[in-house]
């Protein structure tokens, strides 16, 4: 049977603030469209492992540290897209995400419920060309809910090429981080 | 005194009589349990399916099985190993062993025509440039009592003095595929029987699997190769019509095109008429298994646990259930019977096959455990149903599962893209109307619904293991779901794609603690039950 395809919305946080970052210059800016590259990314799921899934991101920049980041997954009757707006000028961004499973969870039963709300915090990084984002939202399981906190560390390459993303999360601390890369689409 | 001459030409004439009544009673015969030896002829039709490699030679001996087939089972073939359905020669064993089949090998193609000569009115010759052709001289071969060939096996028909009944070449070549099957609706439908359809898809291009092809030819089946999709408007609406004419809880046998559509949109399309869908386009030799009869009284036993007297651990239950496991997984495979293991079962075969059931049942371990499929009585998603026809279906399908000593029982439905839940209505509808079942599970990949009702749970797999998945992502994944479950007991519903086999779940398992506890499935939905710490959960509203 085919398997289903699903979001996973965290990734198109970082690249809004990282837009914005003072002293990037436009060619190594996260603005633009990204492009998933399964073969250089680890541990990142079943779904982003299969050669099925297409995964692409857009960063929309809006001015004054405001930005849209769009998240694009490939599903059986197209391309798939939801959005996620952030400012950089408040101390925590609150976005609401669709609803379903999350790829990132792999085939294990995590979901995201109606009108979900998903907070997060980004920090600025050690250089200029990385930063970190906390992301706080509560997953539905079998059991009721789970409030899940997820670390992301963004680091964009010197030739502004490449996007890699590490992550892990509170309820699996012991594996290894995932690794996401993404290469500039344009 | 009566003269000799008068006394012989009375036992004459009462030998005719009883000669008479052999024959008349002969066919008859077939259609129930014989002890007596069934000879039949078994050939090989391993290969390619290539339409320009193979599969002219493929074809013919499926097509020349469906008729021969009509009447009695006289020909059985042989796929091979590395076939979707790995188990032609264990059937085979099995029915030489438990049903009185004798066998002889045929070898070749002309051979098996010349033997089988009298059930054959001729040959229907398609054009390999077009597939839709091919489907269609299927259904020409059932109505006209062909088989079926490629061109250049004309030569090998004529020389052995058969004629031509229909030629497809060239027929087709400016039309689209709704124009083909426009064209087989007008010509062949009021002559084919209705009882059931066949969509002759899976994998489509160069290769083709008709091994369903010989039950639709016995049967005089309509075959067709027309996109579910809604968007394949042309196709969609012939389709549609096509299904709409058939009488609700009719079959569907063969397969969705691996090009053309999707599964869900296939079986969605089915449910919306109310019909029951059976796979695959490659389902071999059902023109002779349904022959095989059960011996009389034979009655199915299943593994059942003893469920008195349970008492719940602070454990992480684990309960397996694997998918399309009986005739296309992992039931010959390594491991099967070292632990509890849910097989699915598709109770059609109840009716149209039971020796293939009987064939599992009596090689089961106690650690196997049966579970009623899927959604209905045959493939059925319950929300695409109309409503009036949903507790019908149900009904049907409890039938069944009393018929096989069955007492839970599995629901898939993908009608939606956005989920694989089901609305408070629904799973109640199946505790009303499945009154004997002990318990539930829902979904393919992991789902969330979840109730109680009066002692007996809904469940929903917690886990899916994908076949790409490595052992140790597998344990981090499991690892994971007892964090993000942290209540004790904790009821883990694990579904394993066919191909994984139980040695693999095995390994798996071993670098799990002992906290992880595997039971059989109707153990698991009577403890959920009794401590139903998962909460209750449908599908989202809207």
């Amino acid at each position: 049977m085919k398997r289903e395809v699903f979001h996973n919305w965290t990734i198109m946080v970082i690249f809004l603030i990282t837009a914005s970052i003072p002293g990037l210059s436009k060619a190594q800016s996260f603005v633009g469209t990204w492009n998933f590259d399964k073969s250089q990314s680890k541990n990142v799921g079943a779904f982003f492992e299969s050669g099925e899934m297409r995964y692409q991101m857009k960063i929309i920049p809006e001015g004054n540290g405001k930005m849209v980041i769009e998240d694009l997954t490939s599903t059986e009757a197209g391309w798939r897209k939801s959005k996620l707006n952030v400012d950089l000028n408040a101390p925590e961004t609150t976005s609401i995400h669709p609803r379903g499973n999350l790829a990132s969870f792999s085939f294990e039963a995590v979901a995201i419920g109606p009108n979900q709300t998903i907070k997060t915090k980004a920090v600025q990084g050690s250089d200029k060309f990385a930063f970190d984002l906390t992301s706080y939202f509560t997953v539905l399981v079998s059991q009721g809910t789970y409030n899940i906190v997820l670390y992301s560390h963004y680091k964009l390459s010197p030739d502004g090429k490449t996007l890699t993303v590490t992550e892990t999360r509170n309820s699996r601390k012991y594996d290894k981080q995932a690794v996401y890369v993404f290469h500039k689409a344009d | 005194m009566k003269s000799n001459k008068s006394i012989l030409m009375r036992a004459l004439a009462y030998s005719l009589l009883a000669a008479i009544g052999i024959l008349l009673v002969s066919d008859q015969a077939f259609a129930k349990y014989s002890e007596k030896t069934i000879h039949v002829s078994v050939m090989n039709v391993e290969g390619n399916w290539e339409i320009t490699g193979d599969l002219p030679q493929q074809a013919l001996l499926i097509s020349l099985q469906g008729l021969v087939n009509r009447t009695a089972p006289r020909l059985y073939l042989l796929y091979g190993l590395h076939y979707v359905y790995t188990n032609t020669q264990a059937l085979l064993d099995f029915y030489q062993e438990q049903h009185h089949v004798d066998y002889m090998m045929i070898k070749s193609v002309p051979d098996a025509l010349v033997k089988f000569r009298k059930y054959v009115k001729g040959y229907i010759v398609y054009d390999q440039k077009i597939r839709d052709s091919i489907v269609l001289s299927f259904t020409a071969a059932g109505i006209m009592d062909g088989v079926v060939v490629a061109p250049d096996q004309i030569p090998m028909m004529e020389k052995l003095g058969f004629k031509m009944l229909a030629d497809f070449r060239g027929k087709f070549e400016n039309m689209d595929t709704t124009q083909i099957y426009k064209w087989a609706y007008n010509h062949y439908w009021n002559k084919s029987s209705h009882k059931e359809l066949i969509y002759m898809g899976g994998e489509e291009g160069k290769r083709m699997q008709p091994g369903v092809a010989d039950m639709g030819i016995a049967d005089r089946a309509f075959f067709y190769d027309l996109s579910t999709l809604p968007s394949s408007v042309t196709q969609y609406k012939l389709v549609s019509m096509l299904y709409s004419k058939m009488k609700p809880f009719s079959f569907l046998f063969g397969w969705h095109s691996y090009m053309k559509d999707y599964e869900h949109s296939y079986v969605t399309l089915a449910s919306h008429y109310a019909l029951r869908v059976e796979g695959l386009n490659t389902l071999p030799n059902m023109s002779f298994n349904r022959w095989i009869k059960l011996p009389p009284g034979y009655k199915f036993k299943a593994s059942h646990s003893n469920l008195k007297n349970l008492k719940v651990e602070k454990k992480i239950y684990v309960s397996f259930i694997q998918s399309d496991g009986l005739g296309i997984g992992a039931w010959l495979r390594p491991g099967r019977g070292q632990i509890p293991y849910g097989w699915e079962v598709n109770m059609y075969l109840y009716h149209y096959a039971p020796a293939i059931l009987q064939f599992y049942y009596e090689q089961a371990t106690p650690n196997d455990f049966f579970i009623g499929t899927l959604g209905g009585p045959s493939y059925m998603y319950p929300k695409a149903i109309p409503p009036k026809y949903l507790p019908t279906a149900i009904k049907m399908a409890s039938k069944l599962m009393k018929d096989l000593d069955l007492n839970m029982f599995e629901i898939f439905d993908a009608s939606d893209s956005l989920t694989r839940d089901l609305p408070k209505n629904i799973v109640d509808a199946y505790f009303k109307y499945m009154p004997n079942a002990i318990g539930f599970v829902n979904g393919y990949g992991p789902a969330h619904t979840f109730a109680v009702k009066n002692g007996r749970a809904f469940m929903s797999f917690d886990y899916y293991l994908p076949p790409t998945r490595s052992e140790k992502e597998v344990v981090g994944d499991l690892k994971e779901l007892a964090t993000l479950n942290p209540k004790r007991p904790y009821f883990l519903f694990f579904h394993v794609r066919e191909y994984t086999d139980v040695k693999e779940v095995m390994d798996i398992m071993k670098h799990l603690g002992p906290e992880f506890k595997i039971v059989p499935i109707d153990e698991f939905l009577k403890l959920a039950a009794m401590d139903p710490t998962f909460k209750t959960q449908y599908q989202f509203t809207r």
